[in-house]
């Protein structure tokens, strides 16, 4: 292990001294945008979604679209502008805007969210291997916990090999198990329609409009913004482009087009052919695979289909266990919030103590979430407590990019975001209209009404959210500090000499 | 710092570690994902049982066509698609409805919207949904519709689906 921070001058530059005499500078392989975007299309993409909005047929389209417009959007312009400016990521923007206490909230809010999530991902990737294998297998825990452990650990490894390894397959993933399963379904869609038959969902103008049923309604609207949550959290490696200011944004509006692509036109292509009656609660995505596949006669294709949709779950994994913690670490080395042991790197400038300490953890839940049914069955609350933790940092990032606008107009940016206040006022409302409605009992509660429920909810967010960092607060060393801060100083201009030109 | 951190290490003894593996180093990790994907779709293709399509499936879709029409519920216009996907046994509905970790599965499928981990929030169960899978197990699995039932009587159910 090494001391030398990732995303430093040092390895942005790549500048390695290979003899006692002469420095020799050596090529960096920096990350290309198309890359980029492919890497957050596998953080936020997934085709999991495709049959559960199949369900609202024609009316998918507005669920997508709505929460696209007043979230989507100014959670993309707003991460481009800030991410164009301050490389480092979420940490690096609240902290310059609100200090390190806040900074590690921001950071800790997004690192959080991830620690149920790798268990849940991975029994779904190990549902759907079972799916192929033998669907009676997904209610064994045996195979569920193996599953579990042996790709989370394997994801450790990949990461290990650095940032390169890790965007090539999670971009990679994106590509075989979201983008090309995505335009067979959509082919699929189109062929069937062109052949004559009527579509499974009504096409009338009215069914553009969902239902209205009250308070579901709402809870299903306003949960569909989460659906694109992530676009920042990438952000974190923005100095692993070449020129971040011109390429991040365009990273970003190139993500959001692929985006809106991947999650309506494969929903509207299921509903075509598979009604809301036989939409498979179970088998999901495999489930409207099958129906399609078998009725283009082409069954033999299911396995493959479902390796490939296993692979996109896997790069979009590899891509959250760097992400957040790195963000962790930069700030933990700069602030002292970490003891030395967790920012130590290995040979390839990963931090590979916290993946492995995450991965220890993921192990234990893995067996409770196994082995014990009642574990299994309320795992989703721990999700909606993360998921609310999460909302904080998203409420942090739009208060923070007013407040730099304001305290720093002069600083570089390679993008502007048009009229940033009413854009950031329109993602701050809907962020806290998904946290309000994030204490709002769901169909699977069963243990209480709402005020046990909503006291349950906070006191997990508590916990877990704000509880930790002000404990990693209080418990910081001055010698645990490893690396200066970065608030403050000239961002891409000092670090990668890459001249960062003002406006868009 | 950095500079700092570079300057006291002795010159030569400690690389400094480049966030990035050229494609060389990745050369082993690339073939051991390579053989491991390959085998693990032979695996897939071997293991794999397609639905029964043949003439009982084709009479149990229509079986269950009457008995979505009966309760209500959409109806699959085109035969070759229930039958192609839910064989003679009900497929994957069948066998995998009843199980508690299939429950909690069902419970991270319902609230699954995204790929990422905060896209994980439970949605409302529509009704339709249920509906048309009891259905599919009064029709194919009729034993396991005791223990579907007593489960889903502890959801609230939504009708959000325009007709």
């Amino acid at each position: 292990m090494t001391d030398v921070l990732p995303g430093s001058p040092v390895s942005v530059i790549g500048s390695v001294a290979k003899s006692k005499s002469l420095p020799v500078v050596v090529k960096h392989n920096f990350i290309s945008w198309r890359t980029f975007t492919l890497m957050i299309v596998a953080v936020v993409c997934s085709l999991r979604a495709a049959p559960t909005m199949a369900v609202y047929g024609l009316a998918s389209i507005l669920l997508y679209a709505i929460p696209a417009i007043v979230f989507l959007v100014p959670q993309t312009l707003v991460s481009a502008e800030l991410a164009s400016a301050w490389p480092g990521g979420i940490y690096r923007w609240v902290t310059e805007a609100y200090g390190p206490k806040l900074g590690l909230l921001a950071i800790w809010c997004q690192y959080a969210m991830t620690i149920f999530y790798y268990p849940a991902l991975l029994a779904y990737v190990a549902s759907t291997f079972a799916y192929v294998i033998d669907p009676s297998l997904a209610s064994s825990g045996l195979f569920t916990a193996i599953v579990i452990i042996v790709v989370y650990w394997a994801a450790v490894l990949v990461s290990g090999r650095g940032m390169k390894a890790v965007s090539g397959l999670s971009s990679a993933g994106a590509i075989i198990g979201t983008i090309i399963p995505a335009v067979v379904l959509v082919g699929m869609g189109a062929v069937y329609l062109l052949q004559g038959h009527a579509s499974a969902a009504p096409l009338h103008v009215h069914n553009l409009l969902p239902a209205w049923a009250g308070i579901a309604s709402l809870v299903l609207i306003v949960n569909n913004f989460l659906s694109y949550s992530g676009m920042e959290m990438n952000a974190v490696h923005v100095s692993d482009l070449k020129d971040p200011p011109r390429e991040f944004p365009k990273v970003m509006f190139a993500s959001l087009g692929i985006i809106l692509a991947i999650f309506i036109l494969p929903a509207l292509a299921v509903s075509f052919i598979v009604p809301v009656s036989e939409v498979s609660l179970t088998a999901g995505v495999m489930q409207a695979f099958t129906s399609f596949f078998g009725y283009f006669g082409v069954s033999f294709l299911v396995p493959v289909v479902g390796l490939m949709i296993i692979a996109a779950m896997l790069g979009g994994m590899l891509a959250w266990l760097a992400g957040p913690s790195t963000g962790l670490l930069l700030i933990g080395r700069e602030q002292g919030f970490i003891p030395p042991y967790f920012q130590k790197l290995n040979k390839r400038g990963m931090q590979m103590n916290i993946m492995i300490w995450q991965g220890v953890i993921t192990s234990l839940i893995a067996c409770l979430y196994a082995f014990l049914p009642a574990v299994s069955n309320a795992y989703w609350i721990f999700e909606v407590m993360t998921t609310q933790i999460y909302l904080i940092m998203y409420l942090l990032m739009f208060t923070t990019a007013v407040k730099l606008r304001r305290d720093q107009p002069d600083r570089p940016r390679g993008y502007l975001v048009p009229a940033l206040s009413s854009m950031c006022v329109m993602g701050f409302v809907s962020t806290v209209g998904a946290f309000i409605i994030g204490f709002v009992p769901p169909s699977q509660f069963h243990s209480g009404g709402t005020l046990i429920y909503v006291l349950l909810i906070l006191g997990g967010v508590g916990i877990m959210g704000p509880g930790v960092p002000m404990l990693l607060h209080r418990f910081k060393k001055p010698h645990w500090k490893t690396a200066e801060s970065s608030t403050g100083t000239e961002g891409f201009v000092a670090s990668n000499g890459a001249s960062a030109p003002t406006g868009a | 710092m950095l500079a700092q951190t570079t300057a006291e290490a002795p010159v030569g003894e400690h690389p400094i570690p480049e966030r990035h593996a050229d494609v060389h180093d990745n050369r082993i990790l690339l073939t051991v994902i390579g053989v491991l994907v390959t085998v693990l779709v032979i695996v897939g293709l071997v293991a794999f049982t397609h639905p029964t399509n043949n003439g009982l499936a084709k009479a149990k879709a229509v079986q269950l066509q009457q008995v979505l029409r009966h309760r209500g519920l959409p109806v699959a216009p085109n035969l070759a698609v229930l039958s192609s996907s839910l064989g003679t046994d009900g497929g994957v509905v069948c066998k995998a409805s009843g199980y508690n970790l299939t429950d909690a599965i069902l419970n991270q499928q319902d609230s699954g919207l995204g790929g990422s981990p905060s896209a994980s929030r439970v949605l409302p169960v529509e009704s339709e949904i249920v509906n048309g899978q009891l259905a599919i197990i009064d029709v194919y699995c009729p034993s396991r519709a005791a223990a579907f039932k007593a489960h889903f009587a502890k959801y609230k159910l939504y009708n959000l689906v325009r007709p």
